[in-house]
């Protein structure tokens, strides 16, 4: 990097703050526009009713004659009553949080992770009986009522949003299902990773389902999103992805894995697992949950959301994202580095993306030998390609993974294959 | 599209927030300019032809330019001026004191014509064809810009300073 632009840079040096607000502006903003559309909407329902009075003589009239077609099918998965209610209840946030319109997302997000589970649950071929809802019911009403204290938080938080004790009672056991469900798959993944606990088998459940529930019930997603006004995208554009940390996977037991951030391979051969634990206090171990295949040595980046630790200061966390950010070679000359000349069209391109990545700061080495390496203004970079995406090391000793994006940006540049799978 | 969307934030806001920065000098209008050019970008049918950076630094450019030429930005100025509470003004925090950003106060220090061309030039690490382009003026204006840019940066500089300053 030339000396004006790093003077530039150490000139502004903490941009997060700013970052930060502008990141809850663009929230607040979409927001805005979302109860402006509303308003509209509001504005326009005198047309809309006698559109739809039309529109449903017609169908009508339609389903009579034989003659209309549903293109895309749907289901009758969502219930108008339960999300209602759910919206309700956000009401509780009311004082924390802004705008009408982000307790309905906050409620559909809540909403549409019951429903995951719930129709995932059932895609694994598990059964909820009637008597496991009513047992589960039951549970869920003694625990509202358990003391006269825990009553009195229940009725508090009823009146906040405006429901009933009886219209409350009713969504306890319209949603029991879901809690079945939920139960069932903390089994299932519990049953596959016997050491995790019964929340992190809940986290995973998440994971699993909520991309299932999206690709099968699409038809049913939209159609409900548009009924309600909500927008069509897959939940927060700006919503926590997990935290993400970077280290050297130090053991392999059964289907987990150990991370230790710091550790080096020398570290990993010479000490126990005992001891790296010991050594290093934010090692964690993952289930191995479409993990690309690991090794002990391997460098990742992992993203998870919950952790626990239990009472001997060992930390399991679930696994929502795994990068490998360098496969560990114990034999590294048995592989050739290409050396890339940068095209001289293609030298400016590439000059101004290795300039505005976010590189990070490591003092980890890299095993094994790069797959490609080039050079942009006395700065060497060596690059891996994994199936995932390029792997980024600065003679600076700082490094970046690639999304496919940026990925396929960069070997444009460069010349070379993407090797995206 | 939401990922994407979040990703090309982290990815590129702290760099856009330091071009509209350059442009601006404050903090606040930076924010607005970077806020409004990913609302803009967000509701734009995007197609990626170039690099998305040099599209939004593109965005975040005109932007700042706009905003220097605007009443508001004016009327700021003209209150700086007469204000008898400017030597009081709170102190901009984004800006760090450190002698390493001894180069960059003294960019900053530039008239916009010049201040402009370093920026392209050394920080959006634009070619001066690349520059030519954007700003719409010959090549060799830019190369001329350059040259009285990095002269008046002499005075405002160590000898040493300058010495590294000449050799980029």
């Amino acid at each position: 990097m030339n000396e004006i632009k790093k003077s530039l840079i150490e000139l502004t040096v903490d941009m997060n703050e700013s970052k930060q607000l502008v990141r809850k502006r663009i929230m607040a903003q979409s927001i805005k526009k979302k109860d402006f559309k509303k308003n509209l909407i509001a504005g326009l329902s005198a047309i809309v009713m006698i559109s739809m009075i039309f529109l449903t003589s017609t169908f009508l009239m339609e389903q009579q004659t034989g003659t209309s077609e549903i293109s895309q099918p749907t289901t009758n998965i969502f219930d108008d009553g339960i999300f209602e209610t759910t919206a309700n209840l956000q009401k509780w946030w009311r004082d924390f949080a802004d705008g009408e319109a982000y307790l309905k997302e906050l409620a559909y997000e809540k909403y549409e992770t019951r429903l995951a589970l719930y129709t995932y649950a059932k895609s694994l071929g598990y059964d909820i009986k009637d008597e496991e809802v009513q047992e589960s019911f039951q549970q869920t009403m003694n625990l509202m009522t358990r003391s006269d204290e825990a009553k009195q938080s229940y009725e508090e938080l009823l009146t906040k949003a405006d429901l009933t004790w009886e219209e409350y009672e009713k969504f306890i056991m319209d949603t029991a299902p879901y809690d079945v469900a939920l139960k069932k798959l903390e089994q299932h993944y519990m049953a596959i990773y016997p050491k995790i606990s019964y929340s992190i088998a809940g986290s995973l459940a998440e994971k699993h389902a909520i991309p299932y529930f999206r690709e099968q019930y699409v038809n049913d997603i939209i159609a409900f999103k548009k009924k309600h006004t909500l927008p069509l995208h897959d939940g927060n554009p700006f919503a926590f992805t997990g935290s993400k940390q970077l280290g050297r996977v130090v053991a392999i037991e059964d289907n987990m894995f150990l991370v230790a951030p710091g550790a080096t391979i020398e570290d990993i051969e010479n000490y126990t697992k005992e001891e790296l634990l010991e050594n290093y206090k934010d090692a964690m171990w993952f289930p191995m949950d479409d993990t690309p295949e690991l090794s002990i040595g391997d460098l990742v980046e992992t993203y998870h959301k919950y952790q626990t630790t239990s009472e001997d200061n060992v930390t399991i966390s679930d696994l929502w994202d795994i990068r490998l950010v360098n496969e560990y070679e114990p034999n590294p000359i048995s592989k050739a580095t290409h050396h890339l000349t940068i095209d001289i069209e293609m030298n400016p391109k590439v000059k101004v993306f290795v300039g505005t990545l976010n590189w990070i700061d490591t003092n980890v080495e890299f095993s094994d030998k790069a797959d490609y390496q080039f050079v942009v203004d006395g700065i060497t970079y060596q690059l891996w390609s994994y199936p995932d995406g390029f792997v980024l090391y600065s003679s600076r000793g700082k490094y970046r993974t690639l999304n496919a994006e940026l990925t396929s940006e960069l070997a444009g540049y460069l010349g070379i294959d993407h090797g995206l799978n | 599209m939401d990922k994407e969307i979040e990703y090309i934030f982290e990815e590129h806001s702290e760099h856009l927030l330091r071009l509209a920065y350059f442009y601006t000098k404050d903090r606040h209008s930076s924010e607005d300019i970077v806020q409004d050019v990913f609302i803009r970008f967000m509701n734009t049918d995007y197609e990626e032809r170039g690099s998305i950076r040099a599209f939004l630094s593109k965005m975040t450019i005109n932007k700042a330019k706009d905003y220097l030429k605007s009443w508001t930005y004016k009327k700021i100025q003209l209150k700086e001026k007469w204000s008898y509470l400017v030597a009081k003004k709170r102190p901009n925090r984004l800006l760090v004191n450190d002698e390493r950003s001894i180069i960059g106060k003294a960019v900053l220090e530039l008239s916009l014509d010049y201040r402009e061309v370093i920026i392209l030039y050394y920080y959006q690490e634009m070619s001066v064809a690349e520059i030519s382009a954007m700003l719409l003026i010959p090549e060799n204006t830019v190369k001329t810009r350059l040259k009285r840019a990095r002269e008046k940066l002499k005075p405002l500089l160590q000898e040493d300073v300058w010495e590294v300053l000449i050799n980029e």
